[in-house]
């Protein structure tokens, strides 16, 4: 008696389970959403603190059809969020090889293999947002969600830029100041390095897009192309202890332009990250208005 | 979360090693190991890059316990680092697979990690592939419950493995199945089987995207029917999906659907099957913004012949979720030894078509494009067929015993691969193939099996011959020669052998094997799911054991 009574508990148990199960998949899960499919954006507002910017760098080759896809979320992007959206694009790997006529422009640089060898990208387009580190490779889709996020957060560091461009020498000197704006953590302090790329954009020349037919596209624009970086592309060690707003830390550094590069076209990408936990703090665009 | 891991991993340890120790107990502990590790040179001429870890290593080890119903296990892992090829995300030591089961006659729970398929999984199929690196299992409760004989139904909820994490979509499943013949009583001897089922599933993904609504609860369902009756059989089921922008469709919100259906007859010495699929935009994963072999919810079988001859593996056909309508074939037909065909031993041969598509796309209207993100992207017609090809297998298979000591398999096959759909380079390449195996078994435990095959093709990378040898002495040890060479290639420098060599020894359940070579760039499939491979030049080291 006791056993079927058992039973009896057990199986009504499992039917009301079950039938919760049934009432939270049928009846809870299903959003359709009607036309129009986008966020309605409102401009205007002011920023009073200074915000966290998002440094988006973005993986890419030109013989890879589904790179545009990524381009685009960018410009969508940048569009509603103007230049607190730092891109980098690399070009490298087996989609930026150099192949045939139509896709003879070398994008490649000697940071963009270093990059490929530290991070054994497997598929592209890839990216990362707002971090360098190996285990947060991000796919083009996540990248408005997670940028939006830190779009909300205050910034930590005020990073500050001028510059000067030296036509005779195709030399750019720019000056950096760095000043603490919030709290660091105590373990970031000793951690933290300045990394600055030279990137170029307006630059017309053969994408694949699988999203277009045909799908080699000649006068492809081409945007935010890093072409160089100011010393080594992991940036250097900075520290901030002791500075504050009146006494920000102060740093001159140059990058001398190739013949090809249009100093018109290009910026400066300027980012301070912490170096153990990979993760950026902020970052900067400098558009060179020369 | 790792604290829970390392606990629940403690308890089933720990039981273990009570039960292992305590022999009056009675229960089974069984299990199985692997280790692959390979060393990397490079090699600029085939692409091969070196590791600065100069060996890396894919580890793995599955312990399981069963007593009565109940059943626990876990899987650990070591990728130290992980293989060239496979996502490093994966690199690192842990356990991501733990669980507990328990089975009655009628009620069997999981709790924990557990691998699920409804139906033919185009809605919901979790699995494991190594080679490939996928492991998509989901973590959560499992219930099935068997109300009568015939009767079965499943309900799950849980999240995907993301490499050493959950993926970010929770997943929510029901499944029902029923057999008539098992049901019914005055069914049960009857020589017709009938069974039908439907599936439910549903994923959750919060919204924090600032460019477009997307849908947070995504859901789809599926039917399917399955009759059988002597040798014939038809496996037939029906799925369609609500609006799932993703980065798979390009962010559309055109609802899904796909349609798969399967008929064979097998009678004495012949074997028909013919397979139609129609897929239109159903690609179906736990998180919306991954790509490749990551979060996969929903399995497209491939409607091609899978191969495992090298040079029938270079251009492997991958299903399309985005849209695909295509039908395999085949018959096989065994001639009778002693007939005039069919010689002393007897012939078997084996017919195969394998025909796929683009499905039929039109513009919404004249101002939206085919496929442009946050629209409804495109109209279909079910029964129109798209322009573009994707795939065209067409091959004869001979299989003959010549003597006591020999046997043949000889292989033709003409090609169509769209390349620039499955790998996004080139275009529609057309390949001829041919392959000729003999095995001679001149002692009773000596055999040589040797393989000559040829590929000729105007594209990619030309024409490729390749040669095989295989001693094998049973029951212990094999070794093998082989040189692919690629001497068609467009590129004069890049006319390379890529000579391997293995030697392998296995005993009962344990297998060592150690290879030394150059391994081409290509793509590796398993039904339908591929991976890049990228060059490898290097040593080998593959050990596997079961106990």
């Amino acid at each position: 008696m006791m056993k079927w009574y058992g039973k009896y508990k057990m199986m009504k148990f499992t039917r009301s389970i079950l039938l919760l199960l049934f009432l939270l998949t049928i009846g809870y899960a299903c959003d359709y959403v009607e036309a129009p499919y986008f966020e309605n954006h409102e401009t205007g507002g002011e920023i009073e603190d200074v915000q966290s910017n998002v440094l988006i760098l973005d993986f890419t080759g030109h013989t890879c059809k589904s790179c545009p896809k990524a381009h685009r979320i960018i410009h969508q992007l940048t569009e509603v969020y103007g230049d607190r959206i730092v891109p980098v694009a690399f070009h490298l790997g087996y989609f930026a090889r150099v192949s045939g006529d139509k896709y003879s422009m070398d994008f490649n640089t000697g940071e963009g293999a270093e990059l490929e060898s530290y991070y054994n990208f497997v598929s592209y387009p890839i990216g990362l947002v707002n971090t360098l580190s190996k285990n947060s490779l991000s796919p083009y889709p996540s990248w408005a969600t997670e940028s939006a996020g830190i779009l909300e957060k205050e910034a930590l560091i005020a990073i500050d830029a001028t510059y000067q461009f030296d036509q005779v020498a195709s030399k750019l000197n720019v000056d950096v100041s760095l000043i603490p704006v919030g709290t660091l953590s105590e373990e970031c302090g000793p951690n933290l390095r300045l990394a600055m790329y030279l990137t170029e954009s307006h630059i017309l020349a053969w994408q694949k897009d699988e999203d277009v037919t045909p799908m080699d596209v000649e006068n492809y624009e081409h945007n935010h192309v890093f072409r160089k970086a100011f010393g080594s592309i992991w940036g250097e060690s900075v520290s901030l202890d002791d500075v504050g707003i009146s006494n920000p830390l102060l740093l001159a550094r140059s990058v001398t332009f190739e013949d090809s590069w249009l100093p018109q076209n290009s910026s400066v990408v300027l980012f301070v990250y912490n170096s153990e936990t990979m993760e950026v703090i902020q970052s900067i665009l400098v558009n060179l208005e020369i | 979360m790792v604290k829970t891991k390392l606990i629940l991993a403690s308890v089933i340890i720990l039981f273990f090693s009570v039960s292992s120790r305590a022999q009056e107990i009675p229960g089974r502990i069984s299990g199985n190991f692997q280790l692959d590790a390979q060393t990397y040179k490079a090699d600029t001429l085939i692409g091969a890059r070196a590791a600065p870890e100069k060996l890396l290593l894919n580890s793995y080890a599955n312990i399981r316990y069963d007593q009565g119903g109940f059943s626990a296990g876990l899987r650990f892992e070591a990728n130290l680092n992980t293989l060239q090829g496979i996502d490093p995300a994966f690199d690192g030591v842990g356990i991501p697979y733990y669980f507990i089961r328990y089975r009655t006659e009628d009620l069997d729970f999981t709790v924990g990690d557990f691998y699920e398929q409804f139906g033919s999984g185009i809605l919901l199929r979790t699995w494991e592939d190594k080679f490939l690196g996928v492991d998509n299992a989901i973590r959560g409760f499992r219930i099935r419950y068997t109300p009568k004989p015939g009767i079965q139904i499943t309900g799950l909820i849980g999240k995907q493995r993301h490499f050493w994490e959950l993926g970010e979509g929770i997943v929510r499943g029901l499944d029902g199945n029923i057999s008539l013949n098992e049901l019914l009583p005055s069914l049960q001897t009857s020589a017709t089987r009938l069974a039908f089922g439907g599936s439910f599933v549903s994923k959750y993904q919060a919204d924090g995207d600032p460019l477009y609504i997307l849908p947070e609860n995504v859901g789809a369902w599926a039917y399917r029917f399955n009759l059988s009756r002597g040798g014939f059989q038809l496996e037939s089921e029906y799925s369609t999906k609500i609006n799932d922008p993703s980065a798979d469709n390009n962010f559309i919100y055109k609802p899904g659907n796909a349609i798969l259906v399967n008929a064979s007859y097998a009678t004495s010495g012949l074997g028909v099957n013919l397979s139609i699929k129609r897929v239109d935009n159903m690609s179906f994963r736990s998180d919306r913004n991954q790509n490749l072999n990551k979060l996969m919810l929903g399995y497209l079988p491939p409607n091609s012949k899978s191969y495992t001859y090298s040079l029938m593996t270079l251009y492997p056909y991958a299903s399309q979720a985005n849209g695909e309508i295509g039908i395999q074939t085949e018959i096989s037909y065994r001639m009778k030894s002693g007939s005039l065909l069919g010689g002393k031993y007897g012939t078997q041969i084996t017919l195969n078509a394998s025909l796929v598509n683009d499905i039929d796309k039109s513009a919404i209207n004249d101002s939206i494009s085919i496929g442009a993100p946050g629209s409804l992207g495109y109209k279909s017609d079910f029964f129109k067929i798209g322009d573009d090809k994707f795939y065209r297998d067409i091959n004869v298979e001979i299989a003959r015993k010549l003597s006591k000591k020999w046997k043949a398999n000889i292989i033709y096959q003409y090609l169509n691969y769209n390349q620039l759909v499955m790998e996004g380079k080139g275009g529609l390449l057309s390949a001829n193939i041919a392959v000729l195996e003999l095995t001679w078994k001149f002692k009773s435990r000596n055999t040589i099996r040797m393989e000559a095959q040829g590929l000729w093709t105007k594209e990619d990378r030309g024409n490729w011959a390749m040669l095989l040898a295989e001693y094998t002495i049973s029951p212990h040890w094999f070794i093998s020669v082989s040189d692919q060479y690629n001497y068609g290639h467009p590129e004069e420098v890049k006319r390379i052998h890529y000579l391997y060599g293995s030697v392998g020894y296995i005993k009962e359940a344990t297998r060592i094997q150690l290879s030394y070579g150059k391994q081409r760039e290509g793509i590796l499939c398993v039904g339908g799911v591929c991976r890049n491979v990228p060059a490898m030049n290097g040593f080998s080291l593959s050990i596997s054991s079961t106990f």
